[in-house]
């Protein structure tokens, strides 16, 4: 029974992250199909961003690379569901076990999550054994790699050109389901003995490395495993674009989810969900602004966000921490104190929340 | 024998393109930890100095380019990475990711995406030819403006309180300030020789390009990170190997490869970097240095 | 000289010092000691400036001068011949030497340089040598003779005799005594407890962060040790 209600204590975060996409998505519709299309990006980029925090965020070592992973599950997933006769005309010289190979979405998504962390481990075997900042930077060479194999592959991949007729499986509630799998399947590794491990690795390598830990094997379980997350990401994000090129996975993408990531705060999956939820509503709102300043601001708003949180919140807005119902229900309150309603205001001064100062913060 | 010597003549320059690239961002990084993404965005501001100042004689224009460079990785060493100064070389490197994508992103606001051709004397990118071997004006200006920097670095280096100052720094900064240095001296001296450098490059650069758009930083920050990464992150003479060795796998890629496969040649040279980590994951020369 | 007063000094939520006391009065040798962890060093790292007091002063000549960075602290005549001796391994010797004059403007550095290597024969003999080729008790001596280049009002010495040969702790021990006949004034965290309070005019005793008492004379030292460290421990004896 205790063994139960811990389970159901930890399992809430994952549950409340998913439920808070949920609702965001739900609420889309009503805006129209401009708002629609705002949550689909929302929440692939919610996918992608806790791959790559499956990664970055437990290791502690950031990746300039994994969108490398994101383009290769996009390939992959598109050869193998767009339809035989349409690739014959498309690409006449790919090779016949692609050319031949055809799948429904689903399982397609999977496959191409695993020819991602295929590469992934192929990656790993150097890359995993680098210390810290240089596995970074080794990252970053991975991405150059795979942009000028995408970029010059025209047999397999048009090349430069855009891979055109990718069918258009990712809906807004695939998009939903895929989100809420990714955040509790990247749940369950960060509390898995693995994540652990690995999370024991980021806080102190040495002392992990003394207490057993073998920090480049577990480094290395998380770039396979990041690498087919954010693969099969990679795949729902093709079918969502429909036509794509190998520039729709590069700096830009690397940009915007380090980003989110940092915003959020890399130190928790509250962080990795958080952060593009956030991003999503800030891009939103200086776009509006864009109509005045032109082209640009949207990048140059989300860039100089980012500086202020590392400036003035290293540790992201969520600093580490996950979100709980008792966060949830602090955070209620003191919006209700803040109207000042001050009954609850009394009733919560049992709850956990340190501030005391809205005794005389509130209005009057 | 001659296309041999011709191979070897084209690695030497591009090498040495490669060690100017390199040699500024292991220096920061040995100073402070500092991964500077930011670098090839200092190249690219010196583009679109050359591009401004097109109307002004050469020499002049160069001078001037050089002077906003310094100025712009003094201004970005201020404003950015002073605040984050002392945190974990993860945060300040994408402290640095950060602010090349804003100055990215400013360029292309103030420029627009199209590149902005800049007109160079002819002669730099006119062959010599000496005993059949084909030497390009820009090859022997990088060589003679690495070999300028590289020799001036450690003569100052050996030779001047400040670059005394710097060498201290490096191996332990608190100790240093402990003695006096001023950390923000320092500092600030290392972003202005890497201004420097990166002004350089940037003429090297379009000279060999002919033009400035907002990206151009990317491709020489990459070679730059891969080369201070091969030599072992935080010293200074595997940077300088490493962007040796950069220089010599390109040209042989470039010999070896099919035709149809040369457009992919750098994906080749870091794969064959992944390659060589495999073998030595903790560089070439690695630096025993633990930094705080 | 020196006077702290209710310092508090903090590693994140980890209080390392509660609010102690102290003062050097000009020309004196005053001794800090006490056990690992006590915070002798952390009471003179933020002497230093290396860290910021959470709460208390720091004043240097009457001036107070907490929070100030080390380049700052170091101007107003305080050097630190740090634990685990820093010098610069990849510098020379007479590198060394030179850039412990950092803060110094007048033309005398040269003359100072020959007058440690004239003390210190050792570092006139490798003076073109990288310092970390040295030996412990070189390296020690190096590092008292980078401090002095600054032309010190005050030095502050960690743990000088750590990881010593016997017969070195004799000969930085007879050096602290030497600078002290030559008046410079002196603040030596040790952990060797007699010899440092033999030495000393005064020495205060460190524990938990705390002062506990004062002592003048090894007879107050016993009194501690009993007191605090379970009678014949560390305190007294010679590692």
């Amino acid at each position: 029974m205790a063994r139960v209600g811990g389970f159901a204590r930890q399992v809430q975060t994952p549950v409340l992250l998913a439920a808070l996409v949920a609702v965001i998505t739900l609420l889309a519709p009503l805006g129209g199909l401009a708002m629609e299309n705002r949550a689909m990006v929302m929440l692939l980029n919610v996918s992608i961003v806790v791959g790559l925090y499956s990664f970055a965020g437990l290791s502690g070592v950031l990746s300039f690379g994994h969108m490398s992973f994101m383009s290769i599950g996009a390939y992959a997933g598109a050869l193998i569901t767009i339809p035989i006769v349409a690739k014959g005309a498309l690409l006449p010289n790919l090779p016949t076990f692609i050319a031949h190979a055809e799948f429904s979405y689903p399982l397609a998504f999977l496959i191409a999550g695993g020819v991602a962390a295929l590469a992934a481990l192929i990656i790993s075997l150097p890359v995993a054994r680098l210390p810290a900042l240089a596995l970074s930077l080794a990252m970053f060479a991975v991405l150059v790699i795979a942009y000028q194999v995408e970029s010059n592959w025209n047999s397999v991949t048009r090349g430069r050109q855009a891979l055109l007729g990718v069918p258009t499986n990712t809906t807004l509630g695939v998009a939903l389901v895929l989100a809420a799998l990714t955040i509790f399947f990247v749940f369950a590794y960060q509390e898995s003995r693995f994540g652990l491990r690995l999370r024991a690795s980021r806080e102190n390598e040495l002392a992990a490395a003394a207490i057993g830990v073998n920090v480049v094997r577990e480094r290395r379980i998380a770039l396979v495993l990041s690498g087919f997350v954010i693969g099969v990401a990679g795949a729902a994000y093709g079918q969502y674009l429909g036509v794509f090129t190998p520039n729709n996975f590069y700096l830009e993408l690397t940009f915007l989810t380090i980003a989110m990531l940092v915003i959020g705060g890399s130190l928790s999956l509250t962080g990795a969900v958080i952060g593009p939820v956030l991003v999503a509503f800030l891009t939103y709102f200086l776009q509006q602004g864009e109509t005045v300043t032109g082209p640009g601001l949207q990048q140059i708003g989300l860039a100089l966000a980012m500086l202020l949180v590392l400036i003035f919140r290293p540790l992201g807005l969520t600093m580490g921490s996950e979100l709980k119902l008792s966060s949830l229900r602090a955070l209620s309150f003191s919006g209700l104190r803040r109207r000042g309603a001050s009954q609850a205001a009394n009733t919560s001064s049992s709850s956990s929340e340190p501030e005391p100062r809205t005794a005389e913060g509130g209005p009057r | 024998m001659t296309a041999l010597l011709q191979h070897v003549v084209d690695a030497i320059g591009l090498a040495s393109l490669y060690a100017l690239l390199a040699l500024p961002v292991a220096l920061i990084y040995g100073i402070m930890g500092l991964v500077n993404f930011a670098h090839g965005e200092l190249i690219m501001i010196g583009a679109y100095g050359l591009f401004i100042f097109a109307a002004l004689s050469l020499p002049l224009a160069i001078f001037l380019m050089i002077a906003v460079v310094i100025v712009a990785a003094l201004l970005m060493e201020r404003s950015a990475f002073r605040p984050v100064r002392g945190s974990t070389p993860e945060t300040l490197l994408v402290t640095s990711f950060a602010v090349s994508f804003l100055l990215q992103n400013l360029a292309l606001m103030v420029f627009g995406s199209r590149p902005k051709s800049i007109e160079t004397p002819g002669f730099l990118n006119k062959a010599v030819s000496v005993g059949g071997i084909q030497i390009e004006g820009v090859t022997i200006l990088s060589v003679v403006a690495a070999t300028v920097f590289i020799g001036g670095l450690v003569i100052f280096m050996r030779r001047t309180n400040f670059g005394m100052a710097m060498r201290a720094a490096a191996e332990d900064f608190t100790m240093a300030r402990l003695v006096g240095i001023r950390a923000n001296a320092v500092i600030s001296g290392t972003f202005a020789i890497s201004g420097a450098m990166a002004g350089v490059a940037a003429f090297i650069l379009v000279v060999q390009g002919g033009s400035a758009f907002a990206t151009m930083g990317l491709a020489p920050v990459i070679i730059a990170f891969v080369a201070t990464m091969m030599g072992g992150l935080g010293s200074f003479s595997g940077a300088l190997l490493g962007a040796a060795l950069l220089g010599a796998g390109t040209v042989a890629f470039e010999v070896v490869l099919p035709t149809q496969l040369r457009s992919s040649r750098e994906a080749f040279v870091y794969g064959g970097v992944l390659v060589l980590l495999l073998i030595r994951p903790q560089g070439l020369i690695p630096s025993r240095k633990e930094r705080v | 000289m020196l006077r702290v007063d209710s310092l508090e000094v903090r590693y994140g939520r980890l209080v390392a010092v509660h609010g102690i006391s102290l003062e050097v009065g000009d020309g004196e040798c005053v001794g800090l000691i006490g056990p690992n962890g006590a915070g002798k060093t952390t009471t003179l790292s933020a002497i230093a400036g290396v860290l910021s007091p959470a709460s208390g002063t720091i004043e240097i000549g009457g001036e107070s001068v907490g929070g100030e960075p080390p380049e700052a602290i170091v101007r107003r005549g305080v050097s630190l011949v740090p634990e685990g001796r820093r010098i610069f391994t990849t510098l020379t010797v007479e590198e060394n030497l030179r850039i412990g004059s950092s803060t110094r403007k007048d033309g005398e550095v040269d003359a100072d340089i020959d007058r440690m290597m004239e003390r210190f024969p050792v570092l006139r003999r490798y003076a073109a040598t990288h310092a970390g080729k040295l030996s412990g008790g070189e390296q020690q001596q190096l590092a008292i003779a980078r401090a002095l280049m600054s032309r010190p009002r005050l030095l502050l010495l960690d743990e000088p005799s750590l990881g010593l040969a016997p017969l070195m702790v004799d000969l930085v021990f007879e050096l602290v005594a030497q600078l002290r006949e030559e008046g410079i004034t002196m603040l030596l965290v040790e952990q060797n407890g007699r010899r440092t309070v033999d030495l000393a005019d005064r020495t205060y005793v460190l524990a938990g962060g705390r002062i506990a008492m004062v002592a003048t004379g090894v007879k107050d030292l016993e009194e501690v040790e009993r007191a605090y460290f379970g009678g014949d421990a560390a305190v007294g004896t010679e590692a």
